[in-house]
């Protein structure tokens, strides 16, 4: 079910100001640009994915945004400049990997943590709207230790929409989760932000997540960020090889044109016998991936469809290039 | 502050704490009781030296007359022989350490002491009952040492020595315990600005002495003996009136005699009342301390006179050492134990040290003394019922 | 490993339960020692009405009063200092920080009688004799020696605390002040609950402080009526009140936590301290360094210049001279008491844990002597271990009054709770699936125990055990009352010099056991950086 995310409703949108544009982002600590010069636009009812290795600044530039840590830079929330504001006037939701839910206030509490200034009657109903969103009717009673993490990760959501903001930032939410129930709450956390037409920026490490869950993609890196666009955009022409072995299994030949072509497993094919070596191989259900070592020393990933004849491991192979498309050259 | 003063002993203890990280501390006697060689006791005779309570005592050497020094009459003659360890509960706190020394010099018995409060430590003796290791009771008041007494927890001395040192209203009447010195509680005054002091008890609760007096608080046995005192000369009903002008004088209630002696000299209450023998030490260090003593109802019963008595236990593991301390006390030792603290001297033939001698003669109310203990629980409730603090 | 060995395994703990010398064993130990306080409680049973009319009539009222005021300005103030002091070293940073939050424990080495006579010593002069002894002046001293337990707990609470919900709580809409109001500190509040009620107990059994201080509390009544009248009864169901007033704030502390539980799971970011503006950075340094100076240093000066005077006047030698043994004692004293707690503590704990909520409160049951006085403790088990004597049931005619063995005893049930509470809470985050998994590898429990828990809770117990040394090294009246010949702790001696207001003489065993009391403070401090837990 995680394939629901489409991208018709970003080509929809109106081209109106950004919900969310960060301008120059700079963050540095003790000596060093964590966040060095970052500018992003997050549109309309879009999930922008962040993605990039542990340390590269995602997470800096996230608090940044929020006006949780001091950086240089603009932050502008629907077209109104916010860099000056503190962050519980930015109106910017947060979710976090351990939910942060308040371990002392039951859940309805936590809902409405933000709502305060609203009648009681209309925090009841919020309270029961958000349940309903985030599909978890009938807990309001509950502590936050008495829900599974799922539960928990779901009503930290819950309680970041209440306030209506315009951005909600996701930091890493899935991390603490099992692969199960992260599939599931992938697609309900996307649901919920369609619904309420909100923009958010996920933060992750994981590239699949950021692929599958993102309108769009930023990779980030050493406080840059080197591409933003479409999911397959990134995945099939990044900007560089970094961001193409970040996404994910690349291989680098020569182009004949100079700089080199990208190579992704399903680009290449392995017959038996030649002057290539079998490393491993692992069977995926829709395919073979093989670990091959080449004569030329480097080591490339070539997936075959489940079907073809299995090369064992430790017998010569060829591998060869197979795309039915262009592949995509990079400069050096 | 040792209460074992031979060194070896503490060596021995030291050496059980290394070894042992310290069992209950219990030198073992005969293998190193040779350092009480200081004693200058005549002879040696080895003797029983393992206590009922378990404690092993020093193995010391004793007299065969148990009074080496040729002034004083010999007490114990046809007393058996007494040696080894007594053991004191004491509820004096200072200047004890050298008459023990003493006593120990000349009797060749050895002295070990745990000191606390009066009433803590009858608790604790009433509790112990027959296996307590306490042979001497030394109390700096006459109440404890008689409700002791009543609780059984005291043993009568039959003793000549005693009898005839010690004048009898400063004893129980069954012989439980002696009083060993006399301790007066007068009222003490600035010589700076007071020329009148009052000259009654109840006088202090005049009110020219409004937020002028300070007294200790009720939970001391001397203020209770002094009420006791009052209430036996005067009646419970007007003790209580008596206790009641003083609280509304306002005193300001100072736990310890000495603090309250300064606090005259400093100016935070002109009068009080104190036992005598805080000002002896004072002067001691200050010739010129700036207060002075009057010495209450003599035109009447005198002043409130309480006592340190001695008493044996009930369950006394030795007896014998116990009353031979007393004794000495009482007679060889009664100049040294008195003026230790500057206090007066039970044995009327002793005399007064100087420094004591100075504050004057005085009318005392010794009376009363056999009473206390009898009267202390009244006293409370007086107390209490005035709001003394 | 067999598929059946797992499913019986998760079973092991339970089934334990049904074990008849487990419970004979947790009930015997816990009977031992709870038997001084049952003798104590056991004196309601014979009510004296009259010496009650009596008490009502005339100091019970103000004993209350008394108490209630001291209970509610220390507890207030000792959670207000130690919490605020905790968030300042936690949250920002500014120089000499490190320093300052470890000598914000040092007062813990300070016992309430001696900081009590120096500051009374002190003040005399300015504030004069009269406006010196006041519950107020009482109530800060107290509160300068106190305010360290919730100053620990607090700092530790907020140590471990997410930054994530700060920051959360930010983003809906609150500023620094409001979250640090409406998340940082309630979820820090057990902790700071836990730490309060310590100081409660401390305050409800002071007598040494009181005292210097003329004021009235329930635990000098205690005192007032046993020793003034020898109404040993009276006297008993007087401390019976103040078990039930502990119990009721157990009770209550209990109560309002509810169903709330205040841990956060999974990896987290924790609070990271911030550089502060100049103007902020001065003034937390000022707030942090008076509190020091004026439960340490001033103090600790005092001290020092009181023995340069003994020593100019020539006492100071004899003084010296006594030293070793007096620190022996104390060492030997507040050593055993420990060891003995731990240990006890430790038996309990693990005990009740494999049997429920029965075990549970029978084990809390033996931690009742927290409070209660030290001197009714005192003669609680006078009472108790008398008994034992005349029956002779201790072999070898040894007697257990006045023996080292019976003034650990006293030590063990007053400060047996400070153990436990830290070894349950230990134990308590030890898995139970580690447990189950030495089971099936064939580890019987006594291996299990020695071999999985006692290691995965030393540090724990390290932490227990400097508190129980910290407040044994401390303690006056029990051992005044009950220490054997010979065995005169530092503390007796600053008793004997004080009972009488020689304060010179009082100095040298004061700074004595400053001194010693900072060893445990450190191993605390060592221990509380590495996880421990004191409370549960």
């Amino acid at each position: 079910m995680t394939t629901v995310v489409g991208h018709e409703l970003v080509e929809q949108a109106p081209p109106e100001a950004a919900a969310l544009e960060a301008r120059s982002i700079r963050r540095v600590i003790g000596g060093r640009a964590v966040v060095d010069g970052v500018d992003l636009t997050v549109r309309e009812s879009e999930l922008l994915a962040l993605v990039g290795p542990s340390g590269c600044g995602k997470s800096t530039l996230l608090r940044a945004i929020a006006g949780l840590e001091p950086a240089d830079g603009q932050v502008l929330l629907r077209g109104r400049d916010v860099s000056a504001l503190p962050a519980e006037r930015r109106r910017i939701g947060l979710v976090f990997q351990d939910h942060a839910l308040f371990p002392h206030l039951r859940v309805e509490q936590n809902l409405t943590f933000g709502i305060r200034d609203l009648s009681h009657r209309a925090r009841a109903i919020a309270v029961e709207e958000l349940l309903e969103l985030v599909r978890l009717p009938g807990l309001a009673k509950r502590y936050p230790h008495e829900l599974s993490g799922g539960e928990q990760q779901r009503i930290a959501l819950a309680r970041a929409l209440a306030p209506e903001p315009p951005v909600v930032l996701l930091d890493e939410p899935f991390a603490n989760l099992d692969a199960t129930l992260r599939d599931s709450l992938r697609s309900d956390v996307v649901a919920a932000l369609r619904e309420r037409r909100t923009s958010a920026i996920l933060v992750t490490h994981d590239r699949d997540e950021a692929l599958m869950m993102g309108d769009r993609v930023a990779v980030m890196r050493d406080g840059r960020i080197l591409q933003v666009d479409h999911p397959e955009r990134v995945y099939e022409q990044p900007v560089d090889r970094f961001v193409a072995a970040f996404l994910g299994e690349a291989a680098f030949f020569p182009h004949p044109d100079g700089g080199v072509m990208m190579v992704r497993p399903h680009d290449l094919t392995v017959e038996a016998g030649g002057p290539d070596r079998v490393l491993a191989h692992q069977y995926l259900g829709s395919v073979w991936r093989y670990g091959i070592a080449r004569a030329d020393g480097t080591r490339v990933v070539a997936e075959l469809p489940a079907g073809t004849t299995l090369i064992e491991v430790g017998e010569t192979c060829t591998v060869r290039v197979v795309a039915d498309h262009d592949l995509y050259r990079l400069d050096e | 502050m040792m209460h074992e003063r031979s060194p070896h002993r503490r060596l021995t203890r030291i050496v059980a704490v290394t070894l042992a990280l310290g069992t209950v501390a219990a030198a073992c006697g005969g293998s190193d009781d040779d350092s009480t060689a200081a004693t200058p006791a005549p002879t040696a005779a080895p003797t029983d030296d393992v206590e009922a309570t378990g404690e092993i005592a020093d193995e010391a050497p004793t007299t065969e007359a148990p009074a080496p020094t040729t002034e004083a009459p010999a007490p114990t003659t046809g007393a058996p022989a007494a040696s080894g360890t007594v053991t004191v509960y004491i509820g004096r706190q200072y200047g004890i350490e050298p008459v023990f020394d003493s006593f120990t010099a000349a009797t060749g018995i050895e002295v070990r002491f745990t000191s606390g409060g009066d009433p803590e430590l009858r608790e604790r003796l009433i509790a112990e009952g027959e296996n307590t290791p306490a042979d001497v009771v030394l109390t700096a008041d006459a109440a404890n040492a008689e409700l002791a007494a009543g609780a059984g927890a005291l043993a009568a001395i039959e003793s000549d020595a005693l009898t005839s040192a010690i004048p009898e209203e400063l004893r129980s009447p069954d012989n439980m315990w002696f009083g060993l010195s006399r301790r007066a509680r007068v009222v003490i005054y600035s010589t700076e600005r007071v020329t009148e002091p009052p000259l009654t008890y109840a006088a202090v609760g005049d009110p020219q002495w409004q937020g002028r007096v300070c007294l200790r608080p009720s939970t001391h046995p001397y203020t209770q003996s002094l009420v006791a005192s009052i209430i036996a000369a005067e009646g419970q009903e007007r003790a209580t009136e008596i206790v009641s002008s003083w609280v509304a004088n306002d005193p300001l209630y100072i736990n310890s005699d000495t603090d309250i002696y300064k606090a005259v000299a400093a100016g935070e209450c002109d009068i009080a009342i104190a036992n005598t023998y805080y000002l002896g030490r004072l002067q001691l260090e200050d010739p010129d301390f700036p207060v002075a003593i009057q010495f209450p109802e003599q035109d009447g019963r005198g002043a409130h006179v309480n006592i340190s008595a001695g008493a044996v236990t009930a369950n006394a593991p030795n007896p014998e050492a116990a009353k031979v301390l007393l004794e000495w006390l009482a007679t060889d030792g009664q100049q040294e134990f008195v003026d230790a603290n500057s206090e007066y001297p039970a044995d009327p033939t002793v005399p007064t040290s100087d420094l004591v001698a100075a504050w004057g003669d005085f009318t005392a109310d010794t009376g009363v003394i056999r009473q206390l203990g009898e009267l202390n629980p009244t006293a409370v409730e007086v107390l209490s019922a005035a709001g003394y603090e | 490993m067999t598929l059946g060995v797992n499913a019986e395994s998760s079973t092991t703990l339970r089934r334990r339960a049904r074990s008849l010398p487990g419970w004979v064993a947790i009930v015997a130990v816990a009977a031992v020692v709870a038997a001084p306080v049952a003798v104590i409680i056991a004196s309601i049973l014979e009510p004296t009405a009259e010496v009650w009319q009596e008490l009502w009539d005339t100091r019970l009222p103000g004993m209350i009063r008394d108490t209630v005021t001291l209970l509610v300005v220390v507890v207030v103030g000792s959670t207000i200092i130690g919490t605020g002091l905790a968030w300042l070293v936690t949250a920002y940073r500014f120089p000499g920080r490190r320093v300052l939050g470890w000598a914000l424990v040092a007062p813990l080495a300070m016992p309430g009688y001696v900081l009590g006579f120096v500051w009374l010593d002190t003040l005399q002069g300015p504030l004069g004799a009269r406006s010196v002894r006041s519950i107020w002046l009482c109530a800060a001293v107290l509160t300068m020696a106190f305010y360290p337990y919730v100053y620990l707990l607090a700092r530790a609470a907020f140590r471990d605390q997410s930054a994530a919900s700060i920051a959360v709580a930010r983003s809906l809409g609150c500023t620094p002040w409001q979250a640090w109001w409406r998340v940082t500190l309630p979820m820090a509040r057990p902790s700071i609950a836990a730490g309060a009620a310590l100081v409660a107990m401390e305050v409800l059994t002071d007598v040494g402080t009181v005292r210097l201080f003329n004021v009235s509390t329930i635990a000098d009544g205690v005192l007032r009526v046993w020793f003034g009248t020898g109404n040993r009864n009276a006297a008993a169901e007087l401390a019976t009140l103040l078990i039930g007033a502990a119990v009721l704030l157990i009770a209550a502390e209990r109560l309002l936590r509810g169903r709330a539980r205040y841990t956060q799971g999974g990896r987290r970011q924790t609070v990271v301290p911030r550089s502060s503006g100049f103007g902020s950075t001065i003034a937390a340094s000022v707030v942090g360094w008076s509190v020091v100076a004026i439960a340490v240093v001033v103090p600790l000066v005092r001290l020092i210049r009181w023995v340069g005077e003994a020593r100019a006047t020539g006492q100071a030698v004899a003084m010296e001279g006594d030293l070793g043994h007096h620190l022996v004692a104390s060492l030997q004293v507040a050593g055993f008491a420990t060891v003995t707690c731990v240990l006890i503590g430790v038996t309990l704990a693990w005990l009740a844990r494999r049997r429920g909520p029965v075990g549970q409160i029978v084990a809390r049951l033996a931690t009742l002597g927290y409070a209660v006085p030290g001197p009714v403790v005192a003669v609680g088990v006078v009472i108790a271990l008398a008994a034992v004597d005349r029956w002779g049931w201790v072999p070898g005619g040894a007697l257990l009054v006045g023996s080292m063995a019976g003034l650990i005893y006293a030590l063990t049930v007053r400060f047996l709770a400070v153990s436990y509470q830290g070894v349950e809470a230990s134990l308590a985050k030890v898995p139970p699936n580690v447990i189950a998994g030495a089971r099936t590898l064939g580890a019987r429990p006594w291996r299990v125990a020695t071999r999985i828990e006692l290691p995965l809770i030393r540090t724990g117990l390290l932490a227990a055990s400097a508190l129980v040394a910290i407040d044994a090294m401390k303690e006056l009246p029990i051992t005044l009352l009950l220490r054997p010949f010979g065995t005169d702790t530092l503390a007796v001696w600053v008793w004997r010099a004080t009972s009488e207001s020689f304060w010179v003489q009082a100095a040298v065993p004061s700074l004595a056991i400053v001194a010693l009391g900072m060893i445990p403070v450190a191993i605390l401090l060592w221990a509380l950086e590495r996880g421990a837990e004191v409370t549960t």
